[in-house]
């Protein structure tokens, strides 16, 4: 009796514990990109581990599978995907780690870019254009402003696997998107109209268009914009040239305008005929400003800018690109820091 | 002067000096039967150059060079040194199997560097249309300076291609001969690519050995007909808006098939005549430069 007794407590004392380990052992989360383990890391803190398969310095498009990416989407209890066609290796890496909870349409699989407004769909479909992307541009993670989405998107994700932690995820979703807006616009003009507002008519690329015609207590609404959208301003309607469209979220944002691709149709090298266009429009127009991300060939982009006495911006798409970019705001101010400094230095902002 | 003449001008130039050389060697490469030693050489070269963007040194730089020219350096010594004596493992198979050594060790590193993709792609493809003129100045230097070279050393360079057996001092020309077929490795794969440069090497060589035996005649209608197939490239690059390097390949790649078929219907031609008559005509030369 006495033998029974124990072995009925040893198996209580047994179930209670693996019971509190696996209620504090932390939701395992999978990311494809930096950018999104960087959102999903701010929102679900200390309930969550999470990893991302893609470097901050790596072409999302070209990934080779590696077997410890399908030892990581094993373990995972939740994958974050752009869910649009940049992350083509995606599936191959899904199907060999077996873990059906994971897959397209499961529980454990979130599209960040559901709900997302994408631009440059195309009119025609060929592979004669290069990489096509069938459902428009992927690269949405460039516009501070489409991350407001991701981040609903991710903390729906985390809530339908861990529905304990809702008010926890949502708490601080919330925060994460408050400062997000405030670095965007500034919290006075963010008291004022309020971020869906301001983020709905930014996403179109009209928010300076809508600011410079309101007026609030007597003064312009535009005298209110602080943060990135305000650093900015001064760039509206510049043209810049890029290495590759993958900043055509950014320049909508910004409402920066696209002069040019070094790389016309992705993946497929340019050329004589384009590039030397390129450079007699560059320096027809005078454009002193070559953007390009930093996986991209930069003895190409630092030719061609060389070539017209334009001033190369390399910077890294994605967060870890570079040893200081450790957030996705850390990111973003980089960019809008690096492309005024360069504005002011070649004489494109006075 | 106006973009476009420039970039002609500059393009053209180019292609003509690395043109002589390279058909020069590639006659070299295509007698001994060593067709993919340039390949090892090359993807090498690439190796180099890539390590070197690892460490963060700019591509094209005078380090990146000698990083490039390190990595080739040791392929030229194991290609002159590694001869397997069993008979059933030709030359080839060692080169074979360095090329595929050389290449899965930059497709290893790509994986681990920041531009490897790019990277990667660049060493295939080249980047042949963004040269500028001091590039091309340096290598009209360099490529006189090993045509010097070679035309100091010619008794000893035809002997290792058409006689070099029972030759104890062939190792050190061996290694010789790869040293410079190195050195304009190094120059040519960050600008034109593996695949471009190969071409530059073997196809004018194997157009000029069609169609004649002798060296110098070889030389030259490899060199001409490698010469009007690349200003044809790059026109019709210029005028069909097509990738560059590519089309450069593809148009000298077209010239060998003609090549092919023309050299075919000669040697049909020469048969149905008396022997007597065909005598000199294509494949009865042999000879030598000398």
């Amino acid at each position: 009796m006495k033998a029974h007794r124990t072995l009925l407590l040893g198996f209580v004392v047994a179930a209670t514990a693996i019971q509190v380990w696996g209620s504090e052992k932390p939701l395992r989360v999978v990311a494809t990109l930096p950018d999104y383990a960087a959102i999903a890391k701010a929102i679900g803190c200390e309930r969550i581990s999470v990893q991302a398969i893609v470097s901050g310095e790596q072409d999302a498009h070209y990934i080779r599978p590696k077997p410890s990416f399908v030892a990581m989407v094993r373990d995972a209890d939740v994958l974050l995907d752009t869910g649009l066609d940049l992350e083509m290796w995606l599936p191959t890496v899904v199907d060999k780690s077996g873990n059906a909870k994971v897959r397209s349409g499961q529980e454990g699989y979130v599209a960040v870019a559901k709900g997302l407004d994408l631009l440059k769909k195309p009119k025609v479909l060929s592979r004669s254009e290069g990489g096509v992307h069938l459902y428009g541009n992927p690269h949405i993670t460039s516009s501070p402003v489409n991350m407001r989405t991701v981040a609903r998107n991710i903390t729906a994700g985390l809530i339908k696997n861990d529905p304990e932690g809702k008010a926890y995820y949502q708490e601080h979703a919330d925060k994460f998107i408050r400062e997000l807006d405030e670095r965007m616009f500034g919290k006075a003009l963010g008291d004022i109209l309020g971020g869906d507002t301001l983020a709905g008519l930014a996403a179109q690329g009209k928010l300076y268009g809508f600011l410079a015609k309101q007026a609030h207590e007597g003064k312009p609404l535009i005298d209110q914009l602080g943060g990135w959208m305000k650093q900015m301003l001064p760039l509206r309607g510049k043209p810049i040239v890029t290495y590759h469209k993958n900043w055509v979220y950014f320049f909508t944002l910004f409402e920066l305008e696209e002069a040019g691709t070094v790389e016309p149709k992705p993946g497929i090298p340019p050329s004589p005929h384009h590039v030397l266009s390129l450079i007699e429009n560059m320096r027809q127009r005078d454009v002193r400003i070559l953007l390009a991300a930093n996986y991209f060939d930069q003895h190409q982009v630092k030719t061609v800018a060389a070539r017209v006495n334009a001033e190369p911006v390399i910077v890294p798409l994605y967060v870890g690109g570079e040893e200081s970019v450790e957030t996705y705001f850390d990111l973003v101010d980089l960019w809008v820091s690096r492309l005024v400094a360069t504005a002011q230095k070649t004489g494109v902002l006075k | 002067m106006n973009v476009t003449v420039n970039f002609f001008v500059m393009q053209i130039t180019l292609i003509a000096v690395v043109l002589v050389l390279h058909t020069y060697l590639g006659l070299h490469i295509i007698r001994r039967g060593i067709i993919f030693s340039d390949l090892v050489l090359d993807q090498l070269a690439a190796f180099g150059v890539m390590v070197g963007i690892g460490w963060g040194i700019r591509y094209g730089t005078p380090l990146s060079y000698v990083l490039a020219l390190g990595a080739t350096l040791i392929g030229c010594a194991l290609l002159a040194v590694l001869r397997p004596r069993n008979r059933l493992i030709p030359q080839e198979a060692v080169i074979g199997i360095l090329y595929g050594m050389a290449m899965v060790a930059s497709l290893l590193l790509a994986d681990k560097m920041r531009e490897g993709g790019a990277s990667l792609n660049a060493t295939l493809v080249g980047s042949m249309l963004w040269v500028s003129w001091p590039l091309v100045w340096v290598t009209i230097g360099i490529y006189a300076a090993l045509g010097l070279l070679h035309a100091l050393c010619r008794g000893p360079m035809l002997r290792l291609t058409e006689d070099p057996s029972a030759w104890p001092r062939r190792a050190a020309w061996d290694f010789l001969f790869f040293v410079t077929q190195g050195i304009i490795t190094i120059l040519i794969v960050p600008v034109a690519g593996v695949l471009l440069a190969y071409g530059f090497l073997m196809i004018p060589a194997a157009i000029g050995t069609m169609f004649s035996r002798r060296w110098v005649p070889a030389l030259l209608i490899g060199w001409g007909t490698g010469f009007v197939a690349c200003v044809l490239g790059v026109i019709t690059s210029y005028r069909m808006d097509s990738p560059y390097g590519p089309t450069l390949m593809l148009a000298m790649g077209a010239f060998f098939v003609l090549a092919l078929v023309v050299s075919t219907w000669l040697a049909c031609r020469r048969s149905t005549v008396p022997a007597g008559l065909a005598a000199g005509s294509v494949g009865a030369e042999t000879g030598g430069l000398r």
